[in-house]
């Protein structure tokens, strides 16, 4: 029995929605399993490729796409991100992350007044992703298809949706 | 008459848009596209400004950047803007301007007689003389009297925004070389940022033109700009000024905006490969009185002709020692302005030079220079006189009347940017000018900025430089470029860079810097006293120290420095050019980061719950975070109170979710914290807390917290609120550098959990009001202990353990149900008066307590045998980290050690910060024995308690100190730390 109702983060905001050319929202149903890979673990390959039907990437900063998405954040490190991920691999931090998803042609452009990764699309196409600072707040960043997916701690939530939204009033003036 | 009018055609001013504006309260007109110095220049106002120290009268120098004289303030209050440079500001309707350094106003300053102490005050006289009583007596009159614009007050209204950008090759110039370098850079498919501080691009050719294809040079320069704006590969920034080039091609840029939005945005651009066409600043001559009003640059006198539509002057006489000035006199001729002469310092000037000049029935006197002006608020007449190599004047002249001196001393590339990026010089004397070395791949000079003064040239290097940065980055192009035909005079020689001087020139003061109301007179008495070196000479003199940063001076003060020391000018050298290329705004560096953005502060999962309960939220380490939660109109005090003894009594609830959250995992996981913390860890059986505390190298105390097994491979480092991010990268550290071979991992979760805290002899009886599959009685769950299961439907983890001194479990539920566990808690435990407590009450408790709070009773310095841990550290026969620097002998006694501090004179709580001391000791020697570092009125006890550091405090127990501070002397007795329940029975409840 759930006494206890789930809150999203951001349930006091309210989206961002086609205004110049930009969207932003927050997905809840985004969930975030970390996998690390311990020293002497040669299993943890095959576990992985079995669990999530795709080899976690060892390039830097790459994604690969199974049934959840593998984002390297750092050497033996990655997150497993999607609707459903199986945490039994790795450490749930699907509640330490709020997680926005920023859409739209001037996207980029909105990010790139805090960002100082380079986000055309030849530098940073679809399926890279980089741990930075947005501003002041680290976050976790990478390129869907559809646009970009942010993750930032969940107690800093608050600060970057109205960072970002403050940065979106500037685009348009 | 005399002054500056406004010509009845010409220029790329839009005469047909009138603007209004003021300065210094008097209303004049310009037009759009003026700059404030041209509708100045127009409106024939001629002293605009004063000097530094001497309130010399000063007027419009120059037409750019390297102005030294027409610095402004503009705007009102906040808005204000100090010492901008009138030859920058474009003129907008409504316009308030105002002299810096003058008062009433610029033309009837009442410090202006200061001017005539000039014999008295030499270099360095403010250090000669302002000595004794000393220094601190004259200050506040100086500085009242030097100085220049007034800062704006008030909070700045303006919005600033930041843009980073990245690039393939960055164009900083978009005169000529800048737009063929951009041009050829971006025929592929390179991407190109081209930088430009003016308005429109051209350059220098906006207001010295030089025929291009036969035809004026617009038509060439609009065509070559609409290309490059047609190429979806080239930004184009204009009104932006490249103020900084840093490691790694990084290029720092200011864009300032008319009108609304974001007053300035700062570029943060990273590029691959970065081109210099900054062009060059023309020198001033270095001679008597050349700081009269109406002394203009010749260049500069051509471009308000040209490109505003003013005549600086009506009758001008034009002094130079190259080519380029008999253009400026030239232009002036054609626009109607009396040109008496060209005083040429070189002995033959070259026949292309003097044939043009016939043409246009203007006189050249060879090896001829200007010897004095008279006219103090504007010129009314030079003497010339002839003139040697090396600068000797002959008997003057005559004086002849006029109201404007063009003046060319030669051009001295623009090299800060290059400078900035370390880029090395060297002096060419052909060139007359400091050059860039040959090779220095981070910053390519190209054009004028790379001493190249013909067009025909600058275009062909502009171009080669363009492709070859292309060709760099991996983006070869071909794009068909027609070089232009342009038609001009040859390179030629200028004159060597001299001080004209007269040895009967007495009196007569020849300026170097301008602004800061340096003469050459003032160098050469440097190198008289010794201060040779060139950063010498600049400190000394505060030559090149002034809001233009010498751009028209520095190498007129090298070429006299190298006469009086008889070396050459690389062997005196420039002093470091350090960024801002020119004054750049504060609010451009913090962009939006300011107010609310500051700082960004994090937030409970359950923050809006605590907002509605009315709770004072403060910033704790960064944390939003209930200090007390007040009821109607109670004060801090009394909530703070009132929430202690409902916790003692009864049962309280505290939102603990900040608290520091690792997962540290695998085989080697128990090995791997052992060597973390001064604590045993191997010893700590599954389920079970320790208190632990950790060390830096230096063997000080870094963090506390409790530490806790889940299972045997499986542990959750608790740390404080504040270290929760650092201690992750801490023990992420020493696992990968210093012990990689260790098998383990670690994973922040402090975000991942929100903790509720329920504490209080009546807690479990709350607890007991949920679901759970956790056992938690006293019997199964005892003190220091954990458990994982199910709370409330939710899965949790829930800890026994205390910062209240009372029955405590802190239950951690995944975030998500971190608000709807603190209302269900509130709700249900209602029952048994739960109350809710806040940060001070906490506080207030771990002081009656005596537990140690990092940070508070601990300092830089605290080892952890200071705060009771020498047992412990005795036991622990293994290594760990910060242990050896623990045993050095500043390890051992006479150590300040934590204890408890009683109050024995009867009277309220000790301040925090008094000082233990010896009163016996002699009052000028006195020193302290130790301070308070954690006080309050415990409402338990219903007495003061406090902690405090104390030297060999221990050894003190019953022993009555004396205290100290600026509240006066008080006395207290040392005590243990935990002044209630010291036996610990109410945690095993």
């Amino acid at each position: 029995m759930a006494d206890l109702a789930a809150a999203h983060v951001l349930a006091h905001v309210r989206p961002i929605a086609g205004r110049d050319g930009l969207a932003l929202r927050e997905d809840p149903s985004v969930r975030i399993v970390l996998l690390l890979e311990r020293r002497d673990d040669p299993g943890f390959q095959q576990r992985v490729a079995k669990a999530f039907g795709v080899a976690p990437p060892t390039k830097a900063n790459t994604v690969a796409k199974g049934s959840a998405s593998l984002a390297w954040i750092a050497p033996g490190q990655w997150f497993a991100l999607g609707t459903y991920v199986d945490a039994r691999d790795g450490v749930d931090v699907s509640d330490a992350y709020c997680a926005l998803r920023l859409s739209g042609p001037r996207a980029a452009e909105l990010l790139s007044k805090s960002l100082p990764v380079d986000l055309s699309v030849g530098a940073f196409p679809v399926r890279t992703c980089v741990r930075t600072m947005m501003g002041s707040i680290p976050i976790f960043l990478m390129r869907e298809a559809d646009g970009f997916l942010i993750l930032v701690e969940r107690s800093l939530a608050h600060a970057a949706w109205t960072w970002l939204a403050d940065g979106a009033n500037a685009l348009s003036r | 008459m005399s002054g500056g009018y406004r010509l009845a055609s010409g220029g790329r001013i839009d005469r047909s848009r009138p603007l209004h504006f003021r300065m210094d309260g008097v209303m004049h007109s310009g037009f759009a596209g003026d700059t404030l110095a041209s509708a100045l220049l127009a409106n024939g106002v001629r002293v605009v400004g004063r000097s530094f120290k001497l309130h010399r009268p000063r007027g419009v120098m120059a037409a750019g950047v390297e102005e030294t004289n027409a610095l402004v303030d503009v705007g009102k209050g906040a808005n204000a803007e100090a010492n901008l440079k009138a030859t920058e500001i474009e003129l907008v309707d409504g316009l308030e301007a105002r002299s810096v350094n003058a008062w009433p106003r610029a033309d009837r300053d009442a410090l202006g007689v200061l001017g005539l102490l000039k014999p008295f005050l030499p270099a360095g006289f403010y250090y000669k003389t302002f000595i004794r009583p000393s220094w601190d007596t004259y200050e506040g009159m100086i500085r009242r009297a030097a100085g220049l614009g007034h800062a704006p007050v008030g909070v700045d209204p303006d919005t600033y925004e930041k843009q980073f950008a990245h690039a393939d090759v960055v164009v900083v110039g978009g005169g000529i070389a800048g737009l063929v370098a951009a041009w050829s850079a971006s025929a592929g498919d390179a991407q190109v940022i081209l930088i430009d501080d003016q308005p429109e691009l051209g350059g220098t050719l906006l207001g010295q033109p030089v025929p291009i294809n036969g035809d004026a040079p617009d038509i060439w320069l609009s065509r070559v700009e609409a290309e490059l704006r047609a190429r979806p590969n080239v930004r184009l920034l204009t009104r932006t000024t490249a103020t900084g080039v840093y490691d790694h091609h990084f290029v720092l840029a200011c864009a300032r905006r008319l009108g609304a939005g974001p007053r300035q945005r700062l570029w943060k651009i990273r590029a691959k490969k970065v081109l210099l066409a900054s062009g060059a600043f023309e020198r001033p001559l270095v001679f008597p009185d050349n700081d009269r009003p109406g002394v203009m640059l010749a260049g500069a006198a051509r471009t308000y002709v040209e490109r505003y539509g003013v005549a600086a002057g009506r009758s001008a006489i034009v002094v130079t020692n190259n080519d380029s000035a008999y253009h400026a006199a030239f232009s002036l001729r054609a626009a109607g302005v009396k040109v008496s002469a060209i005083a040429d310092l070189r002995a033959s000037p070259p026949r292309h030079a003097l044939d043009a000049a016939r043409h246009h029935d203007i006189e050249v006197m060879p090896a001829t220079a200007p010897a004095g002006v008279a006219g103090r608020h504007g010129v009314k007449s030079i003497k010339l006189a002839s003139v040697d190599g090396a600068g000797r004047l002959g008997a003057a002249s005559q004086p002849i009347d006029c109201d404007l001196v063009c003046m060319s001393g030669g051009w001295s590339p623009a090299l800060h940017l290059y400078a900035q990026a370390g880029g090395a010089m060297h002096f060419d004397a052909e060139r007359g000018a400091i050059v860039p070395d040959a090779a220095f791949e981070p910053v390519v000079c190209v054009g004028a900025a790379r001493g190249t003064f013909t067009l025909a040239a600058s275009i062909a290097e502009a171009y080669a430089a363009g492709a070859h940065a292309a060709h760099a980055t991996g983006h070869p192009s071909n794009d068909g470029f027609i070089t232009p035909k342009v038609d001009e005079w040859p390179q030629v020689a200028a004159a060597p860079i001299v001080e004209l001087r007269s040895a009967r020139s007495r009196g007569a003061h020849s300026w170097v810097d301008l602004q800061n109301d340096v003469t050459a007179a003032d160098v050469r008495l440097a190198a008289r006293e010794n201060y040779r070196s060139v950063e010498h000479l600049k400190r000394y003199t505060t030559l090149g120290m002034a809001v233009d940063q010498g751009k028209t001076s520095n190498v007129n003060a090298i070429a006299i420095m190298a006469a009086a020391t008889e070396r050459t000018m690389d062997a005196v050298g420039t002093t470091r050019f350090r960024p801002p290329y020119t004054p750049t705004t504060l609010g451009a560096f913090a962009g939006r980061e300011v107010g609310q953005h500051y700082r960004p502060l994090r937030r409970l999962p359950a923050h809006e719950a605590h907002a509605e309960l009315g709770a004072v939220i403060e910033d704790y380490g960064g944390w939003l975070r209930p200090a007390f939660y007040p009821k109607a109109d109670e004060s801090e005090a009394t909530a703070v109170t009132r929430e202690v003894l409902a916790v003692r009594g009864g049962v309280g609830l505290f939102d603990g979710s900040p608290l520091g959250k690792i997962e540290v995992c695998g085989p080697d996981a128990a090995e791997f914290l052992n060597r973390i913390y001064v604590n045993n860890m191997l010893t700590l059986g599954v389920g079970k807390a320790r208190y632990g505390l950790m060390l830096d190298e230096n063997g000080i105390v870094k963090d506390d917290g409790v530490l806790s097994r889940i299972s045997a491979d499986k542990f959750l480092v608790g740390t404080t609120s504040a270290g929760a991010n650092s201690i992750g990268y801490w023990l992420e550290e020493w696992l990968n550098c210093e012990w990689p071979h260790l098998n383990a991992t670690i994973a922040p979760v402090t975000s991942q959990w929100a903790v509720m805290t329920v504490t209080g002899p009546r807690a479990r009886d709350l607890l007991r009001a949920f679901d759970t599959s956790i056992d938690l009685s006293a019997g199964a769950c005892p003190h220091m202990n954990v458990r994982e299961g199910t709370f409330a439907g939710v899965p949790a983890r829930i800890h026994r353990v205390s910062f209240t001194g009372e029955l405590s479990f802190e239950v951690a539920v995944p975030a998500r149900y971190g608000q709807a566990l603190w209302r269900e808690m509130l709700k249900r435990g209602q029952a048994f008066g739960v109350t809710p407590y806040g940060i001070e009450a906490l506080m207030v408790m771990r002081v009656e307590k005596g537990y140690l709070h990092i940070g508070a009773d601990t300092d830089g310095t605290t080892m952890p045998q200071d705060v009771g841990f020498a047992e412990i550290m005795a036991k622990k026969k293994a290594d760990y980290a910060g242990k050896r620097s623990t045993m050095l002998p500043v390890g051992r006694d006479p150590r300040r050690e934590f204890v408890g501090l009683e109050v024995a004179d009867g009277e309220a709580p000790l301040p925090i910060g008094a000082h233990i001391v010896d009163p016996s000791e002699a009052a000028d020697t006195r020193r302290t024995h130790g301070w308070v570092t954690s006080t309050c009125f415990s409402p338990t006890l219903e007495r003061p308690v406090a902690l405090a550091l104390v030297e060999n405090g221990r050894a003190r127990m019953g022993e009555i100190v004396t205290l100290t501070s600026t509240h006066g002397r008080r006395s207290a007795t040392v005590v243990g730390p935990c002044a209630y329940d010291p036996n610990g029975e109410r945690l095993n409840g």
